[in-house]
C-alpha cells in the first residue's frame, strides 16, 4: 500500500515544484505578458503560486510530524512536542528538516508579496522569482536527508538528486501554469498570441529539463539499484519501473505536443487545437502528480541494496552457467545473428529510404519473413543461456562467511546430510545407492552454476522431482545459511588443493573465511579488518602429546621472526585449538593476533583449506587436525600455504621472507568478492 | 474534437489501471533487511562471562537520540536498555547491559534511525555460558 505519509511528502514536493516551475516560467515570459490576456494569466498564476507555497509549507510540517512519529515508533496522533523537538534538534535528519520548514515557510512571504503587488508587475515578478528560488533551495535540501547520503559516491549522488529534482520542478511544476493558460475554459482572442508564445518558451525549458532528468535519473538508478534483479525483484525497483513508465508517457505526450500541436497552434490558433493541447497537458499533469507520489513513496523505502530480492521469473540468463555447455555459444551467437538479420529485413521493409535497389520482395512477404527470423533467432538464442531460477535466487544473507557460521554449517551437514551426500560430501552416503537420482557431489565447483540463493531455496524447499528433501521446517533460517556458507568453504577448499608454498605471482582468487581475533591490545578484531593494511601469516597448530615439542619449536621460531615479518608489512595470527596448545596461546597473547574464543570452530574452518594434491582427504568432509600455515596478502587473498607433512620449505624463515618480497612487489589487487558473488 | 475525447477516456482507463497496479504492488510485504554490520559480542557468539556492554556498528550513520534497545526475555516483560553514541564513529552505538544477566541465550531487540531517515528494526542474539 502507498504510505499515507508518502502522499503528504508528495504534496510538499508538488507545492514547491509548482512554485519553482510556474515562477520560473512567468519570469522567463514576463516581457510577453503585456497584452490583456497576459495580465489575466499572470493574476491566476500568482494566486496559484501563493496557494502552492502555502500547501507546501503545511505539508512539510505534517511530513516532519510523520517522520518524528516513525522515528519514535508512536502513532501520528501520539506525537508530542518533546518527540518533535528531539527529532528536529537532536538528529541529523531533523536539522535538515528545520532548514526545509524554514525555506517552505519563507517562500510564502514573497509569494504573498507577488499577489499583493500584482498591479506593480516589476515588483510582483521579482517577488515571484524570489519565491521560486527559495522553493528551489528547499527542494535541493531534501537529498541531504535521504538515500544519497548513504551512498559511497555521496557527493555525486547528492548533486545528481538535486539536479534531478530541480529539472523535474522546472518541467512538471510549469504544467499547472499551462492549464491556467489554456485549460480553464475557451481561450479568449486576446490571449491566443500570448499563449502560443508561452507554450513555445515552456517547450524550450522542458527540452533542457528532460535531458537533465534522463541523465541524472540514470545515474541515480545506477547508484541506488545497481543491478537488474534489484530492479525487478524489489518493491523499490518495481516502483521505479512504474515511475519510468509514467515518465515515458509524459515524454510521449510532450514530444507529440512539441512536434505537431505547437507548430499547428503557432500557424493557426484555433479552438479545437487549444482544447486538444489543454487536454494533453492535463493528462501530462496527472502523470506528473503520480510520478511525484511514487517518488515520495520510494523515498520512504529502503533501496534494493538493503532489501531482499524476490526474483519473479522461473528462469534467469547466465553466460557463466551455460557457456561451457556444448553448442550453447553456437546457438546463442547464431540465434542473435538470425534475429538481427530479421530485424534488418523488417527495417528495410518499413523504411523505403533504407531499401537497396535489388530488394524486390513484396512488402507482406518481407515483413513476414523478417518477423519470423527475428522471433526464431530470439527463440534459439535466449533459451540456450537461460537456467532455472527461484524466488530466492538473488537472496543473500547478513550472516558473514566466517568461521562461526562455517563450523556450525559443517555440524548441521554432519547431522542432516551425510545419509545421502556421504561423510565424504561426494554424494556417496549409505542411502545414495537406493535413490533414483544420484545425490550431488558437493565438492564439485558449483558456484558458477548456482547462486547462494539457489542453494538456499533447495535446502529450504527440497528439489522438485528428486529425492532431495526440504529442511525449511527442521532447520532455522540461520542454520540453513550456515550450511550454505559451509558448502562454499568446502567446495572452494577442494579447489585450494593446488595452493603451494611458493607464491604464484598474480594468482589471487582464494579468499579465506573471516575469523574473530584478539589483537595485541586485547581488542576484538576481524581478519578482514587487516585488508589493505597488512599481510597475515596465519598459523594453524595441532598439538598432540607426540608433536608438542615440535609445535612449540615452530611457534618460538616464528615469534622470533616477528620483527622481520613486521618490517615486511606482515602480522602473525595464531589458531591453536585444544588444551595442549594452551601454553602457545598464553605466550602469544598481547604479542600477535590470537584466536581466543570458538577456537575449535576456527580450526575446523581453516582445516577445510588443508587438502592438497597429494592428500585430498576425500573420504571425509571434516579434515583431521593438522599443522598448516597460510600467507594472506594485503588485498585479502590466500597466496601461499605450507603443510609441514609435505615439504620443509617454510622451516626456513628466509623462504617466507622471499615470498613476502614477491607479494610486496605486486600492485594491489581488487578486494575479494563475497563467497557467493557472481 | 474526437481525438481529445478518446484521449480523455484512454487517460481514465490508464489511471484506473495504474491505481490498481500501484496498490497491488504494495501487497508484497518486504521484510526489513538488517543493516547491522558488526557487533561486539558478535551475533551468535558463545561467551564465557556476561559482557558489560554491547557495541554495534551499522553500515551507515545512526541517530543515538532515537535508538531503542531492549532485552527480549524468554518470559515476562521486555527490559529497556540505554544506548549512547560514539563521538568518534557515527556508525557505532554502545548499549549498557544490566549486570544480572542469567546464563543462556540473550536476545536483544533494537530499533534505530539512520541518517537517511529510515528506521531499522532487528535483533541480536548471543549466549552466556556462566552467569556474572
Amino acid at each position: 500500500m502507498i504510505d499515507p505519509f508518502a502522499v503528504v511528502r508528495a504534496f510538499g514536493t508538488l507545492g514547491a515544484a509548482t512554485t519553482v516551475g510556474t515562477g520560473a516560467l512567468v519570469w522567463y515570459t514576463r516581457d510577453a505578458l503585456v497584452p490583456a490576456g497576459g495580465a489575466i494569466w499572470r493574476r491566476r498564476v500568482v494566486l496559484a503560486v501563493l496557494v502552492a507555497s502555502i500547501v507546501s509549507a503545511i505539508a512539510t510540517v505534517a511530513g516532519v510530524i510523520g517522520a518524528a512519529a516513525a522515528a519514535a515508533q508512536v502513532g501520528v496522533f501520539a506525537v508530542d512536542g518533546s518527540i518533535v523537538e528531539t527529532f528536529l534538534f537532536k538528529t541529523g535528519v531533523g536539522h535538515i528538516e528545520i532548514v526545509e520548514i524554514g525555506l517552505a515557510a519563507a517562500a510564502c512571504v514573497p509569494a504573498a508579496i507577488a499577489w499583493v503587488m500584482l498591479k506593480n508587475t516589476q515588483v510582483s515578478d521579482v517577488a515571484l522569482l524570489a519565491a521560486a528560488l527559495i522553493s528551489a533551495a528547499n527542494l535541493a535540501t531534501v537529498p541531504f536527508a535521504s538515500h544519497p547520503v548513504t551512498l559511497d559516491a555521496q557527493i555525486a549522488g547528492i548533486l545528481s538528486a538535486i539536479a534531478h529534482r530541480l529539472a523535474l520542478s522546472l518541467w512538471l511544476g510549469g504544467l499547472p501554469a499551462l492549464i491556467l493558460l489554456i485549460g480553464a475554459g475557451p481561450v479568449p482572442d486576446d490571449t491566443r498570441r500570448v499563449a502560443a508564445l508561452v507554450l513555445r518558451r515552456f517547450s524550450q525549458v522542458a527540452t533542457v529539463a528532460m535531458g537533465i532528468i534522463l541523465l541524472t535519473g540514470a545515474l541515480l538508478t545506477w547508484f541506488l539499484v545497481g543491478n537488474f534483479p534489484g530492479l525487478i525483484g524489489t518493491e523499490y525497483g518495481r516502483l521505479l519501473i512504474l515511475k519510468l513508465a509514467f515518465l515515458g508517457g509524459v515524454l510521449f505526450i510532450a514530444s507529440g505536443l512539441q512536434r505537431h500541436l505547437l507548430p499547428l497552434l503557432e500557424l493557426k490558433p484555433s479552438d479545437p487545437t487549444f482544447l486538444s493541447y489543454a487536454n494533453r497537458v492535463k493528462l501530462e499533469t496527472v502523470f506528473a502528480v503520480l510520478i511525484v507520489v511514487i517518488a515520495s513513496d520510494m523515498a520512504g523505502l529502503a533501496p534494493p541494496e538493503h532489501e531482499n530480492i524476490v526474483w519473479p521469473l522461473p528462469f534467469r540468463f547466465s553466460f557463466a552457467a551455460t557457456w561451457a555447455i556444448p553448442w550453447v555459444p553456437t546457438r546463442f551467437i547464431g540465434g542473435i545473428a538470425l534475429s538481427l538479420a530479421g530485424l534488418g529485413v523488417l527495417a528495410i521493409s518499413l523504411v523505403p529510404q533504407l531499401r537497396p535497389a535489388w530488394f524486390r520482395l513484396p512488402k507482406n512477404v518481407s515483413l513476414g519473413a523478417g518477423a519470423i527470423a527475428a522471433i526464431a533467432g530470439g527463440g534459439l538464442a535466449f533459451p540456450a543461456i537461460s537456467v532455472q531460477a527461484y524466488p530466492d535466487t538473488y537472496l543473500t544473507t547478513d550472516i558473514p562467511y566466517a568461521a562461526r557460521s562455517i563450523a556450525a554449517g559443517l555440524k548441521h551437514y554432519e547431522d542432516n546430510c551425510t545419509g545421502c551426500h556421504g561423510t565424504s560430501g561426494h554424494g556417496d552416503g549409505p542411502l545414495a545407492a537406493s535413490l533414483p537420482i544420484k545425490p550431488a557431489d558437493l565438492s564439485a565447483p558449483h558456484t558458477a552454476l548456482h547462486t547462494a540463493g539457489d542453494l538456499y531455496w533447495w535446502v529450504t524447499h527440497g528439489i522438485e522431482n528428486s529425492p532431495m528433501p526440504a529442511f525449511g521446517d527442521t532447520l532455522t533460517d540461520d542454520e540453513r545459511w550456515d550450511i550454505i556458507n559451509f558448502l562454499g568453504a568446502y567446495s572452494v577448499g577442494y579447489q585450494a588443493r593446488i595452493i603451494e608454498p611458493r607464491v604464484q605471482p598474480g594468482q589471487y582468487w582464494l579468499a579465506p573465511p573471516d575469523v574473530e581475533l584478539t589483537d595485541e591490545n586485547g581488542k576484538t578484531v576481524l581478519l578482514t579488518d587487516y585488508r589493505q593494511k597488512s599481510a597475515i601469516l596465519l598459523m594453524l597448530f595441532s598439538c598432540t602429546q607426540e608433536n608438542i615439542a615440535q609445535e612449540t619449536a615452530r611457534f618460538n621460531q616464528l615469534m622470533a621472526a616477528r620483527e622481520r615479518l613486521a618490517a615486511a608489512g606482515t602480522r602473525i595470527a595464531l589458531i591453536a585449538p585444544g588444551s595442549l596448545c594452551e601454553p602457545l596461546r598464553s605466550a602469544a597473547a598481547g604479542k600477535i593476533l590470537v584466536v581466543d574464543h570458538d577456537i575449535a570452530d576456527a580450526a575446523a574452518t581453516f582445516g577445510l583449506f588443508t587438502r592438497s594434491v597429494h592428500n585430498r582427504q576425500q573420504t571425509v568432509v571434516r579434515v583431521p587436525d593438522t599443522h598448516a600455515e597460510f600467507l594472506i596478502d594485503r588485498s585479502g587473498y590466500i597466496r601461499a600455504r605450507w603443510l609441514p607433512a609435505e615439504d620443509d620449505t617454510w622451516s626456513d624463515p628466509g623462504f617466507i621472507m622471499a615470498q613476502l618480497d614477491i607479494l610486496n612487489r605486486e600492485p594491489p589487487a581488487p578486494p575479494p568478492p563475497g563467497p557467493h558473488d557472481h | 474534437m474526437r481525438p481529445a475525447i478518446s484521449l480523455r477516456k484512454g487517460g481514465q482507463a490508464l489511471l484506473i489501471f495504474v491505481l490498481l497496479f500501484g496498490f497491488g504492488l504494495g501487497i508484497s510485504e518486504v521484510a526489513a533487511h538488517s543493516r547491522l554490520v558488526r557487533s561486539e559480542p558478535s551475533a551468535r557468539a558463545v561467551l564465557d562471562t556476561a559482557p558489560k556492554e554491547i557495541k554495534l556498528w551499522f553500515n551507515e550513520a545512526v541517530e543515538p537520540a532515537f535508538a531503542k534497545f531492549w532485552i527480549i526475555p524468554a518470559q515476562g516483560a521486555q527490559i529497556s536498555l540505554t544506548a549512547r553514541g560514539d563521538s568518534s564513529d557515527k556508525r557505532e552505538l554502545i548499549v549498557t547491559l544490566p549486570d544480572n544477566l542469567p546464563a543462556g541465550p540473550v536476545n536483544i531487540g533494537f530499533h534505530v534511525l539512520s541518517v537517511d531517515g529510515h528506521v531499522v528494526e532487528d535483533k541480536l542474539t548471543f549466549t552466556i555460558k556462566n552467569p556474572a
